[in-house]
């Protein structure tokens, strides 16, 4: 999927744990660890505002839009 | 939640009936199995003799037979008594005995699979996480079944006649009911496609945060 979340290098800019996040949320961490390892299928605006809220970024900081590589032909 | 309980109480008499309709398949088989290995291959005693009877329609001709009616107090119904319902005896070892003893067996096992496929659709389900994908699949198979179950009923009516009437008179059918298992397996067809698309939303729903 071209969309990558970028939630770990958040994190590590903000110096705070996966569980920490999960805590302040209010959001499981399997729930959460889902949404970093790139499985998730949607998030909701109530869940990015929140990680919005707690990591003081903008949702682009958490998003990020990389094309697919066509592929090669010939 | 609700629903929990009849969802549970559902479930274990699907598995009761389950078990009582699989003991009732290899009872019959096993019957069958018995005539058709100790059973006469002679019919000499229809009245006491162990036979393998089918139902028929006979169409003799029609000023032979005047149809009796009975008329009670209700207004305008009548009791007609049918006088060209037939049933076509032969023993276990003939041709028909044959016949009948794989129909038989076809059946037992058609119905105890599908038995079995509503039981671990039941088994597998709960009224918190009602949709998994391998159910779909299960629904299908049950659809698919109900209409080949009719298929073989039609078949096997062709089969039937083919193998009595030439040898007959006066004409007869075997008495079959076909369609309604044609109905249900295309219900079941279209649920299966249904409940296909709720076991998306539902994984779609659970992978969004």
């Amino acid at each position: 999927m071209p969309i990558i979340v970028n939630l770990d290098v958040m994190l590590a800019k903000r110096k705070m744990q996966l569980t920490e996040l999960s805590d302040r949320m209010g959001i499981t961490l399997s729930n959460l660890s889902i949404l970093k390892t790139g499985k998730a299928k949607a998030i909701r605006f109530s869940s990015l505002e929140m990680i919005c809220d707690i990591l003081e970024c903008q949702p682009g900081d958490i998003l990020e839009y990389i094309p697919d590589r066509p592929d090669k032909k010939g | 939640m609700q629903g929990q309980r009849t969802f549970t109480a559902v479930r274990a008499v699907v598995n009761v009936v389950y078990y009582v309709v699989a003991l009732l398949a290899l009872l019959v088989v096993i019957l069958k199995s018995m005539a058709f290995i100790m059973g006469s291959s002679e019919l000499t005693d229809t009245t006491r003799q162990l036979t393998v009877n089918f139902d028929v329609k006979a169409f003799p001709p029609k000023d032979t037979l005047p149809p009796q009616l009975i008329y009670g107090e209700l207004k305008n119904a009548a009791l007609e008594k049918k006088q060209d319902l037939y049933t076509l005896r032969t023993t276990a070892r003939s041709p028909l005995g044959i016949y009948s003893f794989i129909i038989t067996l076809l059946g037992a096992i058609a119905v105890v699979t599908g038995m079995g496929w509503l039981r671990k659709i039941f088994a597998d389900t709960t009224a918190t996480e009602p949709f998994r994908a391998i159910n779909a699949k299960r629904i299908r198979n049950i659809g698919l079944l109900l209409i080949a179950a009719d298929a073989a009923r039609l078949i096997g009516y062709f089969i039937f006649n083919r193998m009595t009437n030439p040898y007959f008179t006066p004409y007869f059918q075997q008495l079959v009911e076909v369609g309604n298992s044609f109905w249900m397996g295309l219900l079941l067809l279209a649920l299966a496609v249904v409940y296909k698309r709720g076991v998306e939303i539902y994984q779609e729903n659970q992978l969004t945060i």
